[in-house]
């Protein structure tokens, strides 16, 4: 993997200004916890690496209260676990990056380029689409922003276009709203089989009924998914058990996953459906109680 | 722990001699090691698990600019086979590739990276034949497909030669015990259970991969390193599968070896050496091998997929009365170390427990997988897994507690085996009373947080041999500052053996253990020793370090008495000096009997050096071929006991082991702390790896999960935390063992897979009859089981 | 060739080299610190864990280039002098090595989580140290060894 042309950027211009020069040739590398990999494998063999690991003004975590949480694309995983900021106000998020592979990994991985990867066993994707997050995309001459449910297009694809990369994540503030990411796998390092983000809002008023509700499953397909069908039967109604399994059986008939060495289509059904239920159960409380 | 004990070094947790190097990053690997103008070697592999190889192109390979040397299977680079037991491989494979990942062309160039792209270059052409890889279909007698058709004609050991079976092709040894009528005695039972049980191929995983780096020096000598557990069994292979006289190789083992568990035979090795005889003209540029993680998941050695078929009888007082096995180890293209594995997986059963009538026909056959050879507890985790898992079945069906079962059946003190044996240091008593003491047996789980989880308990016996024929040498060489240096072939494989011989040598010669060195093992230098294998370093090696230690003493005490004035037999040593036993002011500096010389240096009068030798040598006793009958079919017996608790998520199908205990009977323990260090690594990464996580999978011989992601060894995250295991030293001593020791490390898995499985059934009913037991195989079973129950 | 200039072990070092090199390569084969072994090449055993910045990291799927102007340490820069790190002791002491392959990983993984975490528990020990792969020990006395470490600065600390 000696074959390609290194440039570090120093700012988001130039970095997108090597991306639009070099265009599909060109990869832009963060903490690079799956690209190097790939690389040395030589699943991808790009001719030119722009480095935007080192752009320190995108590797911040900033919280309001009117705007919600705003977290830079090279901010390291670990930074969010260790936010306390993130640890008090989005739980699920900072809990959800304890689990996230391995101490070394996130404190070089960024959140930023695990989106971009796009892996589908993501643990990331699912809980800030569970979150309502959205992602802002700075080009050459342009900046968009949109809902992270609509960045990945199938695995590992995205809609960034070649000069883009991934500069910043929000997520809006909520009240009487809890969550939660739990992903099964045979131990605990290992990337998900099948994982879920719940995030659950109630009533204001009525702290049994369901205001909103998102359910994200995550190495299921090929992108992470929501099962509408099972928020819907849920959304407007009081919570209870039997409403919640059927919820769970429901989003576990919306995947399609493929059988693999870490089981069959059946078996990942049956766990999605156990952490869709158990998801639910634990958003309920938590934001009952957050 | 320390363990209550008059010695003075002996019994004692000493750190590890090489700790320092370890710790500081200092410690040098064969896969570290950089000769100048050095070459890189990298194998073409087969693609197919059985094929005619019609032709092989190295051309374009050899015009890659840096490609220096490229060889392929022929009479020049591998006139002639070798083997462990039956000679079956190439160096390079001939004529027939037999497994997916067989070497057929190998590449030495200036780097890695020239050596992997030349490889690419070479065309293969092969014709496929059909494989087998099903262990019934591979062992019938007419299989789909004969791998060695030739195995007749094959050379095989004289030492525990391998047996073939006239009707079965595949078969590359069999073994079998008879000791009364097992068939007539089950007549007798009130119950009998029949029941079969398998493992699945699993792999050691030691964190260094193989590596060899191979030399031929000035005089033409070749000079091979190595990862090796086996240097005089490497060096075996080497020469003799050139032709080579034995004394034109060297072996040497660098002082650092990164993990064995039974898996490091020499493939790497052979293939630097023959890299590097094959340059021509003078002088020929060293060459490195290294396997990289993906070609030492995927195509060394492996412990192999077991059929365990058993039958058990007994009367409903709960005495066993007859006991009839039939196991068939699932091997690979070539027998390797397999073909004893094959045979000797038959001594824990045998051994385990008192059973007046026992039958076992036990079988190696081939298969097109890579080779299946020696892996911690060689078949008797295999083997055991069956007898263990069939003995709680049994104990259920008689409605006697597992523990209370076991208890009363164990074999002890004097009982005969099944090789008709008299039993000497047995624990297994011991072990049990102490793993049951530790899992709190009979005391019920915790009950779980949540009511899909279930907990249960389980407890297993078991024992690992030594083998016999067997014999260790070494010399011990007194140093004139009083430095005691052993030189032996034992490989300090990570076990502690360097540790666990200085202590012997402080203890024989009252010096620390900062007095004493150990030298790596180097044919040139360090004397034969069988191989550092079936836990018999301690014992054999230990006894032959005794008896050298005794032989330079006497040397030391003859030179003394002439210096003192004063018979041998008076004299005694301690911290580098001698001394009168009754006088000890009368003394003299170890320095003192060596005679400084102008220019430098120390000499002896006569004798050269003070330099004790000998050897330990234990033949046993070959066993009846017709009836396994032996007085002395093995060294020594380790028994084991160990329990489990497990938590099973009824709802998902994980099993968390949330305690694991383990009690191991070594005899005595020369160092408590490095035998505590073998039970953990056995029970928590093999022990719970085999039972929960492991499994080499494949399709059409080609395995899928060949990196860390997919091939799952625990983590820390999968062990049970520190208080929630427990580790009992059980002390039996032996007659024959160095201070009563024997052995441990075989044994510290040889019970963990059916602990964990007899747990798992306590908690949901559910009798597994095959390893892993994962989570989908769970949750399909209390489907089932549910089903079952509705209908 | 690219220029890197680092910091490796408290020594200022320049090099040339091909961009495609990973830190952990240029750490074992440029600068001959052979104690940052290669055990799997990506990512997933820890046998090549060093720390950045303090930080503890997997070097074998780290550009060398990305290092650049950091401060990296490795197995050979712990000790002072002759003087072990109280966790080297602490493994020494606790017999938490066997083959001793993971073992500089492993020690790098353990001090960069007591400097974060000095009073760890030994959830927080296993958690640290989750990527790191040992096939000799089952982790218990390496576990064991970096929760002493903790009681041994108290009582240094008493004394």
């Amino acid at each position: 993997m000696d074959n390609f042309k290194y440039f570090p950027a120093k700012d988001v211009t130039e970095a997108c200004a090597l991306l639009a020069r070099y265009g599909e040739e060109a990869k832009a590398l963060s903490g690079g916890q799956s690209l190097v990999s790939m690389m040395k494998e030589k699943f991808i063999s790009p001719s030119y690496i722009i480095d935007i690991k080192g752009i320190s003004d995108l590797d911040y975590i900033r919280y309001t209260k009117d705007d919600g949480l705003r977290i830079g694309g090279l901010t390291t995983h670990r930074s969010v676990e260790k936010s306390d900021i993130i640890r008090e106000k989005f739980f699920m998020l900072a809990e959800m990056e304890y689990t996230l592979a391995s101490v070394a990994v996130r404190n070089w991985g960024t959140v930023g380029g695990n989106l971009c990867s796009a892996d589908p066993a993501s643990d990331l994707a699912p809980t800030l689409i569970a979150l309502g997050a959205q992602v802002t995309l700075t080009g050459v001459d342009t900046e968009r922003v949109v809902r992270l449910e609509e960045f990945f297009v199938d695995s590992f694809e995205t809609i960034l276009n070649e000069d883009e990369i991934l500069t910043e994540i929000h997520i809006p503030n909520a009240i009487m709203s809890g969550g939660i990411h739990t992903k099964f796998a045979r131990r605990a390092t290992d990337l998900a089989v099948v994982s879920v983000a719940t995030y659950l809002t109630l009533d204001v008023s009525n702290h049994d009924l369901c205001k909103d509700i998102r359910i994200v499953m995550g190495s299921v397909n090929p992108i992470p998914s929501r099962s509408k069908r099972a928020e819907e039967l849920i959304k407007g109604q009081k919570i209870n058990d039997v409403l919640i399994e059927k919820a769970a059986q429901i989003a576990s008939e919306d995947i399609q996953p493929t059988a693999d060495l870490n089981g069959t289509e059946e078996f990942k059904r049956d766990i999605a459906r156990v952490l869709v239920q158990r998801t639910i159960k634990e958003a309920a409380v938590r934001a009952r109680t957050l | 722990m320390e363990t209550n004990n008059k010695y003075e070094y002996i019994g004692k947790s000493e750190r590890n001699v090489n700790g320092i190097e370890k710790v500081t990053g200092a410690a040098k690997y064969c896969s570290d090691m950089e000769l100048s103008r050095m070459l890189y070697g990298k194998v073409k592999r087969s693609p197919y698990p059985h094929a005619r190889i019609i032709s092989i192109d190295t051309s374009k390979a050899k015009e890659l600019p840096g490609v220096k040397v490229v060889i392929v299977g022929d009479e020049k680079t591998c006139p002639h086979r070798f083997g462990a037991g039956v000679a079956d491989e190439y160096v390079l494979a001939r004529d027939k590739v037999l497994y997916v990942g067989d070497a057929v062309a190998a590449v030495a160039a200036e780097t890695e990276d020239i050596a992997q792209d030349a490889v690419d270059l070479i065309e293969v052409e092969y014709e496929e034949l059909e494989p087998v890889f099903d262990g019934d279909q591979a062992f019938s007698k007419n299989p789909p497909a004969i791998l060695h058709e030739d195995l007749k004609s094959y050379k095989t050991i004289r030492s525990v030669p391998p047996r073939f079976d006239e009707n079965r092709p595949n078969v590359f040894n069999y073994f079998r015990i008879r000791r009364n009528n097992a068939e007539e005695a089950f007549k007798e039972a009130d119950i009998v259970l029949e029941n079969r049980f398998e493992v699945a191929m699993i792999h050691h995983v030691q964190m260094e991969p193989h590596c060899g780096v191979a030399k031929v020096d000035g005089t033409g000598r070749l000079i091979v390193w190595g990862t090796t557990s086996k240097p005089y069994g490497m060096h075996k292979d080497i020469s003799e599968s050139r032709g080579m006289a034995s004394s034109a190789v060297r072996v040497i083992v660098p002082t650092h070896v990164g993990g064995a568990f039974g898996g490091r035979e020499p493939k790497a090795e052979q293939i630097a050496a023959s890299l590097v005889l094959a340059q021509k003209g003078h002088p020929k540029r060293p060459v490195k091998m290294r396997f990289t993680r993906e070609e030492q998941l995927s195509t060394t050695t492996t412990r192999a997929r077991y059929i365990v078929e058993i039958k058990t009888g007994a009367k409903k007082d709960g005495t066993l009365v007859a006991n009839a096995m039939r196991t068939i180890l699932v091997g690979g293209a070539y027998a390797g170390t397999g073909y004893l594995t094959a045979r000797n997986g038959s001594f824990g059963p045998a051994a385990n427990y008192k059973i007046p009538n026992f039958s076992l026909d036990a079988y190696g056959v081939y298969t097109n997988q890579r080779m299946a050879g020696a892996f911690r507890g060689f078949g008797n985790a295999e083997t055991l897994w069956g007898m263990e898992s069939n003995m709680d079945m049994l104990a259920e069906a008689l409605n006697i507690d597992p523990l209370e079962f076991r208890l009363m059946n164990c074999i002890d003190e004097g009982d005969l085996n099944a090789f008709q044996e008299k039993m000497h240091s047995v624990g297994a008593k011991e072990c049990l009373q102490a793993a049951a003491r530790d899992i709190e047996w009979g005391k019920k789980p915790e009950k779980p947080k949540e009511p899909h989880l279930k907990m249960g308990k389980g407890i297993a016996l078991g024992n690992k041999y030594s083998l016999v024929p067997t014999a260790s040498a070494c010399f011990i060489k007194v140093h004139p500052d009083g430095l005691v240096e052993l030189r032996t072939s034992t490989v300090e494989l990570g076990q502690g053996s360097n540790t666990i011989f200085s202590q012997m040598i402080s203890e024989e010669f009252k010096i620390p253990v900062s007095m004493v060195r150990v030298l790596n093992p180097d044919t040139d230098i360090t004397p034969f020793d069988l191989g550092t294998a079936s836990s018999r370093s301690t014992f054999n090696m230990g006894n032959a370090i005794r008896k050298a230690c005794a032989d330079a003493k006497k040397q030391l005490f003859e030179l003394a008495a002439t210096e003192l004035g004063v018979a041998e037999d008076v004299l005694e040593t301690a911290d580098s000096r001698v001394f009168v036993k009754d006088f000890p002011e009368k003394s003299l500096h170890i320095k003192d009997l060596f005679i400084p010389m102008v220019i430098g240096g120390y000499t002896l009068k006569e004798g050269a050096e003070i330099l004790g030798k000998a050897t330990y040598y234990l033949p046993g006793v070959m066993p009846d071929p017709e009836t396994g009958a032996s007085e002395r079919p093995a060294s020594f017996y380790m028994f084991v006991a160990q329990a489990a608790e497990v938590e099973v998520d009824t709802q998902t199908g994980k099993i968390r082991v949330t305690k694991m205990v383990t009690a191991n009977d070594c005899g005595k323990a020369i160092n408590p702390m490095m035998v505590e260090g073998q039970q953990d690594g056995g029970v928590l990464s093999m022990g719970i790896g085999s039972a929960l996580l492991e499994e080499v999978i494949t399709d059409n011989g080609v395995m899928l999960n060949p990196q860390f992601a997919d091939y799952k060894i625990p983590t820390t995250l999968d062990c049970p935390d520190c208080d929630n295991y427990k580790s009992a030293i059980i002390e039996t001593a032996h007659r024959e063992g160095p201070w009563g020791a024997k052995g441990v490390g075989e044994g510290t898995m040889v019970s963990s897979a059916p602990a964990i499985a007899n747990a798992i059934y306590d908690a949901i009913g559910i009798r597994f009859h095959e390893i892993p037991i994962t989570p989908e195989k769970v949750l399909r079973a209390l489907k089932e089981k549910n089903q079952e129950s509705l209908g | 060739m690219e220029n890197l200039s680092l910091t490796v072990n408290g020594e200022h070092i320049t090099a040339e080299i091909n961009p495609g090199t990973t830190l952990q390569k240029f750490l074992y084969d440029n600068l001959g610190l052979t104690g940052t072994k290669e055990g799997c090449g990506e990512g997933l055993c820890g046998c090549c864990t060093v720390r950045v910045d303090g930080k503890a990291v997997k070097s074998c799927i780290i550009l060398a280039l990305q290092a650049r102007g950091k401060n990296v340490q490795t197995i050979e820069g712990l000790a002072e002098g002759e003087k072990l790190d109280l966790l080297q002791e602490a493994f020494l002491d606790n017999g938490a090595f066997q083959c001793g392959y993971c073992t500089p990983g492993m020690i790098m993984a353990g001090k960069a989580h007591l400097d974060e975490n000095p009073k760890p528990s030994e959830k927080d020990v296993r958690h640290a140290l989750s990527g790191n792969l040992c096939r000799c020990t089952g982790y218990h006395k390496i576990v064991k060894a970096i929760l002493s470490v903790d009681q041994k600065k108290v009582m240094d600390f008493k004394k």
